[in-house]
């Protein structure tokens, strides 16, 4: 082997090592990139699922109250009715405007009886996946007052629960918060997305 | 002998420059998906930040990083619409919708 095949050979075999090198750079790279990149995927997976059920969730509770109000003005329509019965002094008018009431107020109890489901499914089946546990979904505070000479009475307000509620789940370090809040002089409530940390007041 | 120290030579040199251009070719398409993958992450983060009523740029991606990021938000009643552009290597901008709350009547 002469002197120049011998420097020809060094380098290949330097040439090798750095493209080594170069090959397992570019390998441990890719497989970062990779890891990154699945990382943010999953915390975007995390958020939607949080926000999926956390949104559903809210939504299904402004359904309830809304549905609660408007049927509290048809029970007020039909103690009106019972009034008028009354006036008129016609038994028959009188039991069956009466019965309307009753109607009225056991779809009242249904609605009520559905949501207290739904918060023992949230709680039993752990929906958000939330950890730590998510609390509890918000009750809906209303409570009847006993019937009367007009039949069932309206479903009142728990003057001490406040007309804004918050519902939140945990996961990952992701958070959801929904409010869903009353709106100001109208029986309508309105559900908005909030930022994990605001105040809920 | 010196045909063949000529021979090995010219095949080093073309074995590397095939390899040069191989890395360079992935090395830029590793790049091209890195920033789109840290577009769309960026994007998501900053448009549901702005949903709830917390705008923070993608700050809490780890390793993303905000630099180079442009980014626009259209908003209408009914939802939030982020566009975003990291880098000029993007063939396209990421974009991303979301709907409000206030205008769905249940869950879709």
């Amino acid at each position: 082997m002469n002197r120049a095949e011998h420097l020809l050979r060094s380098k290949a075999g330097a040439l090798q090592l750095a493209l080594g090198t170069a090959l397992g750079t570019a390998a441990v790279c890719a497989m970062a990139f990779f890891g990154i990149a699945q990382h943010w995927t999953r915390l975007v997976r995390v958020q939607l699922e949080l926000d999926r059920c956390v949104g559903r969730a809210a939504l299904e509770f402004r359904g309830h109250l809304d549905s609660l109000e408007r049927s509290n003005q048809r029970l007020r329509v039909l103690r009106a009715a019972v009034g008028a019965a009354l006036a008129s002094g016609n038994p028959a008018a009188i039991s069956a405007a009466r019965g309307a009431t009753s109607a009225q107020a056991g779809l009242q109890d249904l609605e009520l009886l559905k949501w207290r489901h739904r918060q023992i499914r949230w709680i039993l089946e752990a929906e958000c996946r939330s950890r730590p546990p998510a609390p509890g979904l918000p009750d809906l505070p209303f409570r009847r007052p006993p019937r009367d000479l007009w039949g069932e009475t309206p479903l009142e307000w728990d003057a001490e629960s406040p007309r804004r509620f918050s519902l939140i789940a945990t996961r990952a370090g992701r958070q959801a918060r929904a409010f869903v809040v009353g709106q100001k002089g109208s029986p309508a409530w309105a559900a908005s997305w909030r930022a994990p940390h605001e105040p809920t007041n | 002998m010196q045909r063949h120290s000529g021979q090995a030579l010219i095949e080093v040199l073309i074995s590397a420059s095939w390899i040069l251009i191989l890395f360079t070719g992935a090395g830029w398409v590793l790049q091209v998906a890195w920033e789109k993958g840290r577009c769309a992450a960026l994007v998501f983060e900053s448009t549901h930040g702005i949903l709830s009523g917390e705008p923070r740029l993608g700050a809490s991606l780890p390793g993303a990083g905000a630099r180079g990021f442009q980014f626009s938000i259209s908003e209408s009643d009914s939802a939030v619409m982020g566009e975003g552009r990291c880098g000029d290597r993007m063939p396209s901008p990421e974009r991303v919708g979301f709907r409000k709350l206030e205008s769905l009547r249940e869950w879709p």
